[in-house]
């Protein structure tokens, strides 16, 4: 595959993949010319478009430890705690451009997860999955593709294991072993980015038990392949996007990730690009360290959006005459401390990082959890406080074209005003910009996105602890 | 043109900048536009260096690659005066 360097061959190469894509129960021809679609392209085009210019190339690319050549980071392999935290800045800086999600994260996790988990199912099993995996890295790194990261599993009744659903698709898994590959089926949902990616790399949803090995699966494919059917998931508000203009909110980029259900109705694998199929002991290890390196994120991400829905909402104050109010300052520093703390969670996850036996680098998965999980609550209350300050004329604001209408515009621009010298027009962007940004799917992709709270909560209860917190507790009042 | 300097400018990566770093250095290039080449692509055998970041933690001064010319680093939007007073002190001195 040719080599993808800017944002023109992004989108010339997502024109030529010709995968099957569905949007409201039609196909869509040309994911490129979708305007549903297209807000996440651009998003995803900037994780190209940026590591050319020289004022960001520092985070946005780094060097190949297995060719030397310069790469985009989000196909490297982090070799330092300095990489750890470089992906973290790098994900600060493009949400400041995007004020949305841009993607391209979860392929780049998949990617670390996935490399330093087949070094260790090697050393177990005596198997060749990390040479494989390198050699497919090493595509990715060269032609600069993106990546769907496949974790979520529909999953059909939560109580019950992969191997005793009713329906057995309901987890994806192996059908067929063939001389030259395997035939898998199943689905994964809420695959962020998924339209507008190149390949997916596939892992499992959760550990496994030996009745379950067939569900034990690691894998990569371009979704072009016979068999992959995407379905676009529907958002808030979405019809806004087939307008163009203030009432879209965020006029260029995409709300959230751009998510998809991706079918697999036996799609054919080859075996060199299997790198998990039936050790399921391994695949919880797959699973925890993919869970971490993308809660790692959260707080650089959502930390970047947050700055952008900070400064709307500081706007929105100057524009309607409250920005002197001490109680508007004082919410708007508590949404700052808010935005600093995922970020600080962030960084020192990453600052705590420390290296796998494969040599791949590793945040700390306790603080990764903890990050994410504030970034379930936080997130929810810099929304509430954008809420509080822009005031209830983000639930009740008139259209643009109403604003522009021969007879009621002139009634618009007289009641809208606000504070002296503001145009109209330039508060109802701010105002749409903080609706777009602080409601429904945007917050809900905070709390569901690399794993619900429950899921956090899970993770202290087998990193956090205890019995030696307990120990500390004793000594100190000296209890045997 | 062929007696211009030729200035290299480093960026850090712009994780969360304090001003806008890009525009300072086109405020200098155009300013100083007749007297120095900014070059941002190719940073080889530079005559000066200017290693730009966004705020007090330097990043561009802890990985600013392999150079022997002189160079100086700004952080900020104040930094401005002090750049150009010694851009044109190097021009000056004829260096």
């Amino acid at each position: 595959m040719k080599r993808i360097v800017t944002k023109e061959d992004y989108i010339r190469s997502l024109k030529d993949l010709r995968h099957v894509v569905y949007y409201n129960g039609k196909r869509v021809e040309d994911v490129t010319e979708h305007p549903a679609l297209r807000p996440h392209i651009n998003s995803a085009a900037l994780t190209y478009e940026l590591a050319l210019r020289p004022e960001h190339e520092d985070l946005m690319t780094a060097t190949s430890h297995l060719t030397g050549r310069k790469i985009n980071r989000f196909t490297h392999i982090h070799q330092s705690v300095d990489d750890l935290i470089k992906k973290v800045q790098m994900l600060r800086l493009i949400a400041h451009e995007t004020g949305s999600c841009f993607q391209r994260c979860v392929g780049f996790d998949a990617l670390n997860a996935t490399y330093m988990t087949t070094y260790d199912i090697d050393q177990k099993h005596k198997t060749d999955y990390f040479e494989r995996f390198k050699k497919y890295l090493i595509h990715v790194q060269d032609s600069n593709v993106m990546l769907v990261g496949g974790m979520t599993d529909v999953k059909g009744d939560r109580s019950l294991p992969p191997a005793k659903q009713s329906d057995p698709d309901l987890f994806t898994h192996v059908v067929e072993r063939r001389s030259d590959g395997i035939v898998i089926r199943g689905a994964k949902a809420h695959m962020t980015g998924g339209v507008n990616s190149h390949e997916i790399l596939i892992m499992p949803t959760q550990a496994m038990r030996e009745e379950d090995k067939d569900y034990a699966l690691a894998c990569a494919f371009p979704l072009n392949t016979p068999g992959v059917v995407l379905i676009f998931g529907r958002q808030t508000n979405e019809e806004r996007k087939f307008e163009e203009g203030i009432d879209v909110g965020n006029p260029l980029y995409g709300l959230v990730g751009g998510e998809a259900l991706i079918i697999f109705e036996n799609v054919f694998v080859p075996w060199e690009r299997v790198f998990l199929c039936g050790e399921y002991d391994m695949a919880g290890t797959l699973v925890e360290r993919f869970a971490t390196l993308h809660r790692q994120n959260y707080g650089g991400c959502k930390g970047g959006v947050s700055d952008v829905l900070v400064g709307a909402t500081a706007l929105a104050a100057e524009y309607q005459g409250t920005a002197g109010a001490s109680h508007v300052k004082e919410k708007l520093a508590e949404m700052i401390h808010l935005a600093e703390t995922i970020y600080s969670g962030s960084v020192a996850c990453s600052a705590m990082g420390y290296k796998t036996p494969s040599g791949a680098y590793y945040p700390d998965p306790l603080l990764a959890n903890t990050t994410k999980h504030n970034v379930t609550r936080h997130i929810y209350e810099i929304a509430r406080l954008a809420h509080d300050i822009a005031g209830g004329i983000i639930a009740t604001m008139p259209f643009q074209g109403d604003l522009e209408s021969s007879e009621v515009g002139r009634y618009v621009k007289k009641y809208l005003a606000g504070a002296k010298g503001i145009p109209v027009e330039a508060r109802m962007k701010i105002l749409r910009l903080i609706e777009n940004m602080s409601g429904g799917t945007a917050l809900v992709e905070s709390m569901h996105g690399a794993g619900s709270p429950q899921t956090q909560k899970v993770m202290y209860g087998r990193l956090g602890n205890l019995e030696q917190k307990k120990r500390w507790a004793k000594r100190i009042v000296g209890i045997d | 043109m062929d007696d211009m300097k030729k200035i290299g400018i480093k960026y850090c990566g712009g994780c969360n900048p304090f001003y806008e770093r890009v525009e300072v250095v086109q405020r200098a290039q155009s300013l100083l536009k007749d007297r120095f080449i900014f070059s941002f692509d190719d940073l080889q055998d530079p005559d000066i260096m200017v290693l730009v970041s966004g705020c007090p933690r330097a990043c561009a001064d802890r990985n600013p690659g392999n150079f022997e010319a002189s160079s100086h680093s700004i952080f900020g939007e104040n930094d401005f005066e002090s750049l150009i007073k010694w851009l044109t002190a190097f021009d000056q001195k004829g260096e």
